[in-house]
């Protein structure tokens, strides 16, 4: 039997506030346990909350780079359950009016997959679990949650994870979170469901949970469409649940969970007021908001005529891009950047496990360094070799080239004399040379470089080579 | 005159030392409060007197709103034990005042009641009667006033639980407009429903207190920036022109003639003072107490959950494992900590937000309690304040309601509608019934009118001597 | 018309225990409570907006400046049961 799988995705973001959504606490991670907390985000009798308004600012910021419909009018809702990291037992969510609703993002394929609302909500504390009991850290309570739901509009686990990639980027280039799964600041739960290929009515769908990485996600979800084919296929039925990822065992399996069916008892927040959010606020929000990856995307290809390849290797970091543009205000030939960014520079990146804003290498230093092959002082093997130096030093291309004598030698005198040598020592390649095949003189190149130590300039010995073997 | 007895503006005016003052008052509850029950706890006392218009005044707190370092347990066994890290936002404003903290009152657990018999710590009993309620939920502060143990006191307003109390022990008992005091460090109930408000043994006293507590809050996203004025100006001798609004559904069937009649010899006197009556119609008054029934206690069940023994407060174990350790632990906890009619408040508001039920419950209610808004603010287009008994009845035998909630919950029938509306409310002495018990007149005004209020209370205060009678004990 | 079997429910998304003889109580008693209530379905309110906060106010925000958190000690003297800073709980089983 085929069947057709149904995703949809749940994405909870923290937001880049310096305080938490309804009380004055720092969001810092990694400090002392209850450290960060007050009356408010404890929860305590006779304690109130009052909105941050920047945690609403980037809400909408986030809207509007999703393609989202802002509402003009917004209220939150109490969201009632137990649970002991939730020390008000309610969560101050939105309901029936949330900031945002009917935003969308478009897969490479052309593919759009519907965000069906935003907004915004606290998040709970921490449990740290013992032998025999639970321990409650409440520095993360009351932080700003961002909740971007997704229409069931994907039907690959890759759709899924390519969804997530291109949220992900879309929120690291408006700098509203630094979407680190690690420290939870970005966490994912996906409901998925099969249905028989052409089938319109949703199978029985089941929610998986605690998975630390896009990676997980589809492999939980590829997981998950093998261990649900099985069972239909052998006649079983799907059981609603809420499934968790094991990351070691790599099998997702059932909370098996003894509680009865939710009922949030959801109701509007007496304790906070509505909002109405007029247009022109809206409007500034949106000034703020810079070229998005899949723009720069286009205009890289469009404009700098980069290879689609290229351009979406360099788009997928926005720092990365951002350096890309700034050495394109410094040198005209984009391609070539591109070219050494993709290329030296990525792999020097990659091996060092560094961002490219930590590098000593700063753009100036890098259009330098072109400049200098550009004018034959260095060829590009030795090149790559200066690279490496700029970042372990800092210094210029220029400084490095000329201290540790690595220009390229292209004085005629010198070069004669080694390959008077290489052609004595050679008969053979002279030989074949002169018998018509042309690329022996290629071998006859590299002996010359070999001598120079690689300083030579392979095109001026080409010439004297040449001219010798007449 | 003993110390204990005086007014907060005769201890200022008099300059009477303030240390004297709560001796007296302390003296005052070793000999009474054993028959009146009124005080939970002393706070302890400063070794200065502080600075500022209340300076040194013993003012007396509900149990419900939060002392830092200070047992405040809403007369729950759930929260015993709980000291609060932090100061509700009046209690600041009372120490920024220069007054003295002097002890925490008596109520009905978590403000749910009309009588203070739902106190983890038993009953308070009326002063002028201990065989008969105090009324509730703030009957320790109405009583403690009334009684002499305290010069001034603060309660909490969710559907009359200042006034009808005040009206029962024969006090000034005022609810502002709802967002004129900061509900930060108010224990919630009703969270749409609840403000903060004086009981007093006048009406200067009441406005007093009230300059003190009024105004804008930025950690209570409901409390509302309008200028605060100067209240004690309200208080003149004035009612020329002002319009009084009777409203007949309040003097139907169910009301003591003997309070029907105090309120119309009062209205006389306002009559006689230059004020212009007129009857009015406030037409969904009958649906008032379902309303709040439905509003107060689904908000109730939400700001309650809470009470779980995870952080703070009781702590229990079930006696067999059922689920897990910790799910017992909510259920036991929660079981053995509320009182019975917590329990019930708790469930009615549960069931009113559960599945299915929100729209014919909660919704409805909510849109009724439109209606309800809109009469009051069609009326206020035609009079300036609006003059009711505070409650149908004197105060009643304790336990006599107790087996009855319904009949219990009709009690606040007077009241009720001011909270839904969220405007301002007093009640004030205006006779006594046979049974030598007091009977309060409730005068309410349109939102952030409390003016009016003072002036008619004032006025009317000014005529007569209901305010100095005293309970004998 | 709320019966036994809604009563048992709602206790349990209450979270508060009850003995046979008190579900029992309750059942008649917010039975009695419910009846009573059901008088506002004598208004026909399809065309009325509900009430949720009885004063127009709205945008009530507050910058994102930081304020003093408690300090944890004060934290920590609230906490029924506790352990290296944190609040001590049965073991929550996932």
């Amino acid at each position: 039997m085929q069947y057709e799988t149904v995703i949809g995705l749940e994405v909870h973001v923290h937001l880049k506030t310096k305080t938490k959504a309804f009380c004055g606490c720092s969001t810092e991670y990694g400090k002392e346990p209850n450290s960060q907390t007050c009356p408010v985000c404890l929860g305590l009798p006779g304690s109130l909350p009052v909105l941050n308004k920047m945690a609403l600012e980037l809400t909408i910021k986030t809207a509007l780079a999703l393609n989202c419909t802002v509402n003009n009018y917004l209220k939150f809702d109490r969201k009632n359950y137990y649970y002991p990291d939730l020390p008000k037992n309610y969560q101050i969510s939105q309901y029936d009016m949330p900031i945002s609703s009917n935003g969308f993002i478009i897969l490479t394929s052309g593919k759009k997959i519907r965000i069906k609302r935003a907004h915004l909500e606290e998040d709970a504390g921490k449990l740290i679990h013992e032998k025999d009991s639970s321990l409650v850290d409440y520095n993360r309570s009351g932080m700003p949650l961002l909740e971007i739901v997704s229409e069931p509009d994907i039907n690959s686990p890759d759709e899924a994870y390519e969804y997530l990639s291109k949220l992900k980027l879309v929120l690291q280039y408006i700098g509203i979170s630094d979407c680190d799964m690690e420290k939870g600041s970005l966490r994912c739960d996906a409901n998925i469901s099969l249905r028989k290929m052409g089938a319109k009515e949703l199978g029985v769908k089941t929610e998986l949970k605690n998975m630390n990485s896009f990676k997980a996600v589809r492999e939980a979800l590829g997981f998950e469409i093998k261990r649900q084919t099985e069972a239909l296929n052998n006649g079983e039925r799907i059981i609603q649940d809420t499934r968790l990822w094991d990351d070691q065992k790599e099998i997702t399996t059932s909370m098996r969970s003894k509680e009865e069916a939710h009922d949030y008892r959801y109701f509007p927040e007496p304790d906070l007021v509505p909002f109405s959010i007029e247009n022109k606020f809206i409007e500034e929000i949106k000034k703020e908001i810079p070229e998005l990856p899949q723009m720069r995307f286009e205009r890289f290809v469009k404009d700098l005529q980069l290879s689609e390849y290229d351009a979406n290797v360099i788009i997928q970091d926005k720092n990365f891009a951002d350096y890309f543009e700034e050495c394109t205000r410094l040198y005209k030939n984009a391609k070539k950047i591109s070219n050494w960014l993709c290329g030296a520079v990525l792999s020097e990146l990659n091996s060092r496990k560094v961002d490219i804003q930590e590098l000593k290498l700063k753009p100036k230093d890098l259009i330098g360094l072109i400049e200098e092959t550009e004018k034959g002082t260095v060829s590009n093997l030795v090149a790559k070799e200066v690279l490496t130096q700029i970042i372990d030093t800092g210094k210029s291309a220029h400084a490095i080239i000329s201290e540790k004598g690595m220009a390229q030698v292209s004085d005629e005198g010198a070069l004669e004399k080694l390959a008077d040598e290489a052609i004595k020592e050679n008969p053979k390649s002279v030989e074949s040379y002169k018998s018509g095949k042309e690329n022996a003189i290629m071998f006859l190149v590299g002996q010359v470089m070999k001598k120079s130590g690689g300083k030579a300039n392979p095109k001026v010995v080409g010439e004297i080579l040449k001219r010798r073997l007449i | 005159m003993n110390l204990h007895e005086l007014t907060a503006h005769q201890i200022i005016k008099d300059k009477v030392n303030p240390r004297e003052v709560r001796k007296s008052l302390e003296e005052r509850i070793a000999s009474v409060d054993k028959k009146v029950k009124a005080v939970l706890r002393l706070c302890p006392d400063e070794a200065e007197v502080g600075k500022g218009v209340l300076s040194g005044i013993p003012i007396a707190t509900k149990d419900n709103i939060c002392i830092k370092d200070n047992l405040t347990t809403c007369a729950s066994h759930i929260l015993d034990g709980f000291k609060p890290p932090y100061d509700a936002t009046v209690i600041s404003k009372l120490r920024n005042a220069g007054a003295s903290l002097f002890c925490s009152t008596n109520m009905d657990e978590f403000a749910f009641g009309s009588s203070t018999e739902n106190s983890f710590y038993g009953p308070t009993h009326n002063p002028w009667d201990t065989t008969r309620v105090p009324g509730g939920s703030s009957g320790g502060s109405a009583a403690a006033v009334s009684a002499g143990e305290a010069t001034m006191a603060l309660g909490s307003d969710t559907g009359g639980s200042i006034r009808q109390p005040a009206s029962f022990c024969g006090v000034v008992g005022l609810k502002p407009t709802y967002g004129r005091v900061s509900r930060y460090g108010l224990i919630a109930f009703g969270s749409s429903l609840d403000q903060i408000g004086p009981l007093t043994k006048d009406v200067e006293d009441s406005a007093l207190l009230l300059n003190v507590i009024a105004g804008y809050d930025p950690n209570d996203s409901t409390s509302v920036d309008v200028l605060v004025p100067d209240y004690t100006k309200s208080l003149v001798k004035d009612v020329k022109g002002l319009k009084i609004g009777i409203p007949k559904e309040y003097f139907i069937e169910g009301i003591d003639k003997e309070v029907k009649d105090a309120v119309d010899q009062a209205i006389n006197l306002l009559k006689k003072s230059g004020a212009d009556y007129k009857e009015i119609s406030l037409p969904h008054t009958e649906y008032a107490v379902p309303t709040y029934y439905i509003v107060a206690t689904s908000e109730a069940s939400s700001n309650l959950a809470r009470f779980d023994g995870v952080q703070y407060g009781l702590r229990s174990k079930a006696a067999k494992k059922e689920v897990s350790d910790l799910i017992d632990m909510y259920f036991a906890t929660r079981e053995a900590g509320f009182g019975k009619e917590a329990k019930r408040r708790i469930m009615l508001g549960t069931y009113a937000l559960s599945a299915g039920y929100y729209e014919a419950y909660y919704l409805r209610a909510l849109k009724v309690r439109t209606l309800i808004k809109r009469d009051f603010d069609e009326a206020f287009k035609s009079v300036d304040c609006i003059i009711t008994p505070t409650s149908p009845t004197d105060a009643f035998k304790i336990g006599e309601k107790t087996e009855d909630p319904l009949s219990m919950y009709l009690s606040d029938i007077f009241t009720i509608s001011t909270n839904l509306a969220g405007i301002p409310g007093i009640s004030i002495p205006c006779g006594f019934t046979k049974n030598n018990l007091p009977i309060g007149l409730q005068i309410l005004a349109k939102p952030f009118a409390e003016e009016t209020l003072f002036r008619v209370a004032y006025t009317y205060e000014q005529g007569t001597e209901w305010h100095k009678q005293k309970p004998k004990l | 018309m709320i019966t036994r079997k809604d009563v048992e429910y709602v206790a349990k998304l209450a979270r508060i225990g009850f003995s046979e003889s008190e579900i029992e109580q309750f059942t008649k008693e917010l039975s009695a409570i419910l009846e009573y209530i059901g008088k506002l379905n004598e208004l026909d309110v399809s065309k009325v907006e509900p009430t949720s906060h009885v004063l127009p106010i709205k945008n009530v925000y507050r910058e994102d400046v930081l304020k003093k958190s408690l300090p944890v000690s004060d934290v920590m003297k609230i906490a029924v049961v506790k352990d290296k800073n944190q609040f001590k709980v049965p073991k929550v089983i996932e």
